[in-house]
């Protein structure tokens, strides 16, 4: 077996309608050298046959599963701490990565070996995959941060080397529920001293399908963190 | 093979005879024999044929087309027989395609095709692409001059004075004669040959009192033709036509000139307007105390709403003057009519004849349709599930219901048409965006709920091991032919009128 060089991790919960278009973007990069562990995060639906039939197909297909739904950030904490690989790709489980995303990161690891964490450009899609606009990168800033609330960064094309999981966690509670786990995983991860790296490639794909925020309680949540 | 052109002639020009023998004896294939019956003397003519390598026939004395060409049929000698006439040209290579058909089709009597005038100003006649011997029985489409086998031949009945041809060729197919429509040319008709436009000197001696209306009651009344209460009429959805008229005893034909009694009920099969003004206004005028209805096929009132204005207006005034039934498949087609000011009524269309699927295939399996507008949503549905089998449909290719387990449709357009009705009837599964019954009706507004929602339901149905029989039970009583006939049989009815004592 050839070491893994890097570790998908995607956590998933009832995501029958396009789990199986995001583990194939995983099966399609040109590194092979990698595995990819599906977090089954108690799904009712028919995420399990999703999972299995990878799993049969591709002996890279691993999978971890929640009898009970515990929430994204416990998924994705115990996504990473299974994780073989150095380098570990954070990818939700409606959205697509490029076919290059593993040898871009990678790459740009190896070029730049005091970054810890990098991210990419992404296009954005509709829920039917039909193609919107497209995001470029900038620098993370955290005083820009501080005022804009956002990092701007797009989860699905994260990536951070192993040391970064083994100090920083995904936050549990209300961050989780209001899905501001990757933002507060990202502001940890700089308050630990780890550094960020933008890569000026397009690294994948968002699947935006608008849902109902409570905008006021995640700005407070954001708030709490940042002072 | 041999084959024997009988040619009456009288009354043609030279150079119309001609030209005639030339188109004949140029043909590629030389196997074939010309009989000239001279029908009375004509010394001119005569003298103009006899250098040809043809047979000549002379009585002596003018008998009419008919009997010149019993009297040419028994001295020819060739396989297959033809008729032909002094003023009909063949297109080269007639025969060879003929014989080559007859050859390849061995169960075939007779051939025929459409034909045009040499007039190109007229048009010319595109006849039956699908032989039908129903259809023959309500008006002739075969011309005379085409080919048939010796065995099948029939005699020229000499006591009509009209539409001889269309008795010949009824009373061939009545002895079980089978037909095949052959096109020949290089025009669109497939026309065999060219014929000049008739004129007064025609051989069957057409007179004004002669009418056509006669002409038609002399053949209705010699094969005892039954004189049913209804007329379907229509050509733009002749086929669906043709069905509902064979399903209620009903004549049909789309020439109003063949109407020789009164129908209780005529029937316009889809909306057609030139046919509506046109030959209604004719119907009406021959027939004051027919009731005009029209089935509507749901396309034509889509048709007729798109139309400008004021057309819109003057055809739902005529309309609603005119026509005292309007029928619609489904509730869509009836909403539309009732915006457009057309009150209808919603009355299936009955399916049509055919064995009713019972099996069902062991191995899952999906057939998916999306118009533009919904193929990216059903491309996600086939990436969903990457381990059940999808056929995606595309344009001209054939598909069979009973090979699948489920019908996905999701179109622009939300009637419930004849083929995914057609599935239902043949007890498939379906999931679209039509709201009927059966249809497994998912809403498409939110694009990634309407995904996981199919996903969910392909899901179930994929520990379905038996069709869908309720659906099946539910559409065959729908659309039981039976039904529509006893609609219509309802409105036809004579009428007890209640006297007040």
């Amino acid at each position: 077996m050839p070491k893994i060089k890097a570790s998908f991790v995607i956590p998933v919960y009832n995501g029958q309608a396009f789990l199986a278009q995001t583990i194939e973007s995983c099966l399609r990069q040109t590194e092979k050298k990698i595995e990819v562990i599906v977090v089954d995060d108690g799904s009712t639906d028919g995420t399990r046959r999703i999972i299995d039939y990878y799993c049969r197909k591709d002996n890279r297909v691993k999978f971890l599963l929640h009898e009970k739904n515990m929430g994204r950030s416990i998924a994705r904490n115990g996504g990473n701490a299974n994780a073989q690989g150095d380098v570990i790709l954070v990818l939700d489980a409606d959205d697509i990565a490029s076919a290059d995303r593993v040898a871009q990161t990678l790459n740009y690891f190896k070029k730049n070996p005091t970054v810890d964490i990098v991210y990419g450009q992404f296009n954005v899609l509709d829920a039917v995959g039909r193609f919107q606009e497209g995001f470029d990168v900038m620098p993370f800033d955290f005083e820009r941060v501080k005022t804009d609330k956002f990092t701007y960064i797009c989860h699905s094309t994260m990536a951070f080397k192993k040391t970064v999981a083994e100090k920083v966690q995904y936050t549990d509670g209300d961050y989780s529920k209001h899905a501001i786990d990757d933002w507060k995983f990202q502001v940890d991860a700089h308050k630990a001293g780890f550094k960020f790296g933008a890569i000026r490639k397009i690294l994948g794909a968002y699947r935006h399908i608008p849902k109902l925020r409570d905008e006021g309680k995640i700005l407070e949540l954001k708030n709490a963190c940042l002072n | 093979m041999k084959v024997s052109f009988v040619i009456p002639i009288y009354g043609k020009k030279p150079e119309q005879l001609r030209r005639c023998l030339k188109s004949l004896l140029d043909q590629s294939y030389k196997d074939i024999e010309i009989i000239c019956v001279f029908d009375g003397p004509n010394e001119e003519l005569q003298k103009l044929a006899e250098p040809f390598p043809v047979k000549i026939v002379n009585p002596g004395e003018r008998g009419g087309a008919p009997k010149a060409r019993n009297t040419g049929a028994k001295v020819a000698t060739g396989d297959i027989i033809c008729f032909w006439d002094a003023d009909t040209y063949a297109v080269p290579e007639m025969v060879k395609v003929w014989v080559e058909r007859f050859t390849k089709n061995p169960q075939v009597d007779f051939l025929y095709s459409g034909y045009r005038w040499t007039d190109p100003n007229i048009p010319g006649y595109e006849s039956e692409q699908i032989f039908d011997p129903w259809l023959i029985t309500k008006y002739n489409f075969i011309s005379t001059m085409f080919p048939v086998k010796r065995e099948k031949l029939v005699e020229w009945d000499e006591s009509l004075t009209g539409l001889q041809d269309w008795d010949f060729w009824r009373r061939i197919i009545q002895n079980g004669a089978k037909g095949l429509y052959v096109p020949c040319g290089p025009n669109a008709a497939g026309a065999a040959w060219e014929s000049d436009y008739p004129d007064k000197q025609s051989i069957s001696g057409d007179t004004e009192q002669n009418t056509f209306k006669n002409r038609v009651l002399a053949i209705r009344r010699k094969f005892n033709d039954p004189a049913p209460d209804v007329l379907v009429y229509g050509g733009a959805f002749r086929y669906d036509a043709i069905r509902l008229a064979k399903l209620i005893g009903a004549d049909y034909f789309w020439n109003p000139a063949y109407i020789t009694h009164d129908y209780k009920m005529c029937l316009f099969v889809g909306f057609n307007p030139p046919e509506f003004e046109q030959d209604m206004a004719f119907l009406l005028k021959t027939n004051r105390d027919t009731k005009v209805a029209i089935y509507w096929m749901g396309i034509d009132a889509e048709a007729l709403g798109t139309m400008p204005f004021l057309e819109v207006k003057k055809f739902v005034a005529a309309i609603n003057r005119d026509v005292a039934y309007n029928f619609c498949m489904d509730e869509r087609t009836l909403q539309e009519l009732e915006e457009l000011g057309i009150k209808a009524e919603v009355v299936p269309f009955p399916r049509p004849a055919g064995n009713i699927i019972t099996t069902y295939p062991e191995k899952f399996k999906v057939l998916a349709f999306g118009d533009q507008e919904n193929n990216a949503l059903i491309d996600s549905v086939i990436k969903a599930l990457p381990d059940v089998d999808f056929e995606k449909v595309v344009p001209n290719k054939g598909y069979r219901f009973e090979d699948y387990s489920v019908l996905v449709q999701f179109t622009v357009d939300k009637t419930l048409q004849d083929g995914p009705r057609n599935a239902l009837i043949g007890g498939r599964w379906m999931i679209s965006n039509i709201q009927a019954p059966y249809t497994g009706y998912v809403d498409t507004t939110d694009a990634a709920k309407a995904v996981d929602e199919i996903v969910t339901k392909l899901r179930g149905l994929q520990e379905v091991k038996t069709l869908n029989a309720e659906a099946q039970a539910h559409y065959l009583d729908l659309t039981d032919p039976e039904k529509f006939k006893a609609k219509i049989k309802g409105l036809t009815a004579p009428q007890l009128e209640v006297v007040n004592a």
